[in-house]
């Protein structure tokens, strides 16, 4: 059987949770043959243009340009089950963050950074053009329908696990009977190993940023005060970033029965702040401490803007402003 | 005869997206090649506007090989911004988790991308990878394969995940070491160092003794004369997570030793349109094209050519056998960045055994809350792939207003445009019509390879002038007609 592994907009760390199958990428070498995975196989873009069917397409990174466009629908032509590998394949990744921004803003701001001196266009032949720049970022499954999605920045060991599994019982030709989501069926907040007093009446004492305040090792962030995408985020790793006295980033993508995270996170928030204190304190001080979320894109959607509710809003006013 | 073009699309054992376009003219002669990075993500414009805290996780995902490195060095650059300094706890447990990504990348890159090209360059295309190397040399093939669950583990240790850590604070690190996380990984690191071992003595003995990596060593083609930067620590030995940037020039003369705070004054970048990666160059000097005589080069060999010393025992002799058998510094041949990288990898284990035994790791004052904050910072590091410089600026509130980050594959931009040329213009054979070998065009990637260039590091951007008009250059798909658009920003 045949698998390829192809790009869209990456930085590798998907490429590395896939060689960090160790040894276990024997196994999975000796049934398949990987046909195409530009970090380790040498076949080149005409090589896959060539091949007629391929039994398992993995797809890594966000889609950016038209050739992303073009990488996506190929494997899909191509190949029985799609396999999203990542947050940017799935929910447009931290390359997302570049959702609202328009590409001529982007061009702008990259062109104008404090060592960027000299630019020259240069007198270049067709066939040497770069692909085009989409106007914004866009997670795969805004381009193709995947068969399986598997969130994470990069996918957790766990996932990789059961993707492994997946991969060495599959049997040539089944096709899946419905989309498939790695990870629990539930928030991180399940699994976390640090338990709040009363899980159900998690009360947060304000709002800190990380850089204010010494984290305690063994609290419940958000009973620290401290922001934690836990309660909307799909379990899909075992807390890494948690145990290591992070709080959760949310790379994992919406928790089931989630459809966007920040909006979400936003109604929770403001539930959980300073939920103690009296009314009148409680209503001016609310304020207060929700601006102290000086970034709710960066915070809230670090993983999902791509494809979140803004997102889409956006896109309508856009094209409102263009038909003006 | 019109002109013609051979395409190596994409360049493949590399990390993130690249391909060559050599433009080859009617009297079968190359009129120019392009390395040409094939996007952008946008990370300068979609950093700004974000709370600086969060940048170490954002820039993190600029590359997810040395996901450290970034991480690390935004880090630094954030302890700078709000005026602390770490305790001395802090500094060392950063100082030994980032050996591990020294470790890890080379490692990754010698086996499952270098390897191939110096065992058996000439096979088949499809089998010239790791899984048609378990077949020829299983050994050390699975040797590589094995390192991957101690890096794993160790790095699971410092920052919850391998991958995209959460490890690095403004100030200091998330958590402190316990007795059993230093236990472990002492066990860890010694596993580890075996296997480094025995890949050491097969780089020796089975790679720098064969007579095809002696002919690599001796290709002019693969060779450029150059200028050189990277960190030296305060006793001028090589160093990784914190040094001055010393830049020397061809001949090996010191031309600047400085702090990054004042990386503006010795770099500048040149951007154009036809690749997503900027070309920094050496301020004084100016942008010269790809003439081999105004470039600098960073990465391995750089810092093997910058620093006096490498010192631990392996790391230190090995280090000085290789300037012995190459005849002496600077080191020109792009062939020896691999040699660079086995002595990296050898000198940061026994670094990280060396630190293992620091009373200081234990210590639980991980994080300095208190200082001055100048709202504007510059972080340095040697990433694997070389000099990584972040720079942030924050309005009052920590809200990042400009973000400036030259990766370690910029810098090599310019360089391995111009080796491209080089090799091309001696290897390639084009009285044959359009049918080049593949063969042929790998020796093209193992010059691009020998860089160990990260492209999805190095992606940037292009095209337009610095006014608030600018132009975009529109070709047209149906007709490949070429238009410029202007447009103004908002």
């Amino acid at each position: 059987m045949k698998i390829a592994i192809v790009y869209g907009a990456i930085c590798g760390g998907c490429d590395v949770a896939i060689v960090n199958w160790g040894e276990k990428l024997i196994d999975i070498a000796k049934k398949y043959d990987i046909v195409y995975w530009n970090a380790a196989v040498d076949s080149k873009l005409e090589d896959l243009e060539k091949i007629d069917h391929i039994n398992i397409g993995i797809f890594m990174g966000s889609i950016r340009t038209d050739l992303h466009v073009k990488l996506a629908k190929l494997l899909r032509s191509k190949s029985d089950i799609i396999v999203a590998y990542g947050a940017c394949a799935s929910y447009g990744g931290v390359p997302g963050l570049a959702t609202l921004t328009r590409k001529e803003k982007l061009i702008k701001d990259l062109a104008s950074t404090i060592t960027t001196e000299k630019i020259e266009e240069e007198d270049i032949p067709d066939p040497a053009k770069i692909p085009e720049l989409l106007k914004t970022n866009y997670a795969l499954i805004q381009i193709i329908d995947p068969d399986i999605i598997i969130p994470g920045c990069p996918p957790s060991s766990v996932s990789n696990e059961e993707l492994a599994k997946f991969l060495l019982e599959y049997q040539e030709g089944t096709r899946l009977k419905e989309k498939i989501v790695f990870g629990e069926e539930n928030s991180l907040c399940s699994i976390c190993p640090r338990r709040p007093e009363d899980l159900h009446k998690i009360k947060m004492p304000g709002i800190y940023r990380l850089y204010e305040v010494k984290l305690d090792e063994n609290k419940c962030f958000l009973e620290q005060g401290i922001i934690c995408m836990g309660p909307a985020t799909r379990a899909a790793c075992k807390a890494p970033c948690i145990k290591n006295n992070h709080p959760c980033v949310g790379c994992m993508g919406p928790a089931p029965g989630v459809d966007d995270v920040g909006l979400k996170y936003i109604s929770s928030v403001a539930s959980l702040v300073m939920v103690d204190k009296e009314k009148e304190i409680l209503e001016e001080g609310l304020a207060k401490q929700l601006d102290k979320i000086v970034d709710p894109i960066g915070v809230f959607y670090k993983y999902t803007l791509s494809n979140s509710l803004i997102a889409k809003l956006a896109k309508k006013s856009n094209k409102r402003d263009e038909k003006k | 005869m019109s002109k013609r073009y051979i395409l190596i699309d994409p360049v493949t054992r590399v990390e993130g997206e690249a391909r060559v376009v050599i433009v080859v003219n009617g009297k079968n002669s190359i009129d120019e090649i392009y390395y040409e990075i094939l996007s952008t993500r946008g990370f300068e414009s979609f950093c700004i506007g974000r709370a600086v805290e969060e940048l170490p996780r954002i820039t993190s995902t600029i590359c997810g090989v040395c996901s450290w490195a970034h991480h690390v060095a935004s880090g630094k650059t954030l302890d700078k911004l709000f005026g602390r300094e770490p305790p001395i706890t802090a500094k060392k447990i950063r100082e030994l988790a980032y050996y591990m990504q020294i470790i890890d990348s080379h490692l990754l890159h010698f086996g499952v991308m270098a390897l191939p090209d110096l065992v058996f360059p000439e096979t088949d295309p499809l089998t010239r990878n790791i899984i048609g190397l378990l077949k020829v040399e299983p050994k050390i093939a699975s040797t590589i394969l094995g390192t991957r669950r101690y890096i794993k583990q160790i790095e699971k240790i410092f920052g919850g995940k391998p991958i995209h850590a959460a490890f690095m604070i403004p100030g200091g690190v998330t958590r402190s070491l316990k007795e059993e996380d230093v236990e472990k990984l002492k066990e860890q690191v010694g596993e580890l160092k075996k296997l480094i071992i025995d890949i050491l003595d097969f780089f020796k003995n089975r790679i720098v003794k064969s007579e095809l990596y002696q002919s690599l060593l001796n290709d002019e083609s693969y060779m450029l004369k150059t200028y050189y930067m990277g960190l030296i620590g305060s006793g001028r030995e090589l160093t990784f997570y914190d040094g001055k940037l010393k830049i020397i020039d061809s001949e090996g003369r010191e031309i600047a030793v400085f702090n990054v705070d004042d990386y503006t004054e010795y770099i500048a970048e040149y951007m154009s349109n036809w690749s997503y990666s900027k070309f920094p160059y050496l301020r004084k000097l100016g942008w010269h094209g790809f003439d081999e005589k105004y470039i600098l080069r960073v990465g391995p060999l750089a810092r093997i050519n910058v620093v006096d010393k490498v010192p631990t025992e392996i790391g230190g002799n090995e280090y000085k056998e290789m300037i012995e058998s190459l005849g002496g510094k600077p080191i020109h041949n792009t062939m020896a960045y691999h040699w660079a990288r086995i002595i990296e990898i050898v000198y940061s284990i026994e670094r990280m055994e060396e630190m293992l035994d620091d009373p200081d790791l234990l210590s639980k004052d991980t994080v300095n809350l208190e200082g001055e904050p100048r709202y504007e910072g510059m972080g340095v590091i040697e990433a694997p792939r070389g000099v990584l410089i972040h720079h942030y600026k924050s309005d009052e509130h920590f809200i990042a207003t400009h973000v400036n980050i030259i990766t370690p594959t910029t810098f090599n931009n310019a360089a391995i445009n111009t080796e491209l040329k080089k090799v091309a213009r001696k290897h390639l054979d084009l009285t044959n019509g359009d049918r080049v070998e593949y063969k042929v065009l790998n020796k093209l990637e193992m010059s691009i390879r020998a860089y160990d260039p990260c492209n999805s590091c190095a992606a940037h951007v292009i095209d337009l002038s610095t006014s608030d008009e600018f132009k975009v250059l529109i070709i047209e798909k149906e007709t490949g007609r070429k238009r410029l658009v202007k447009y103004k920003v908002v």
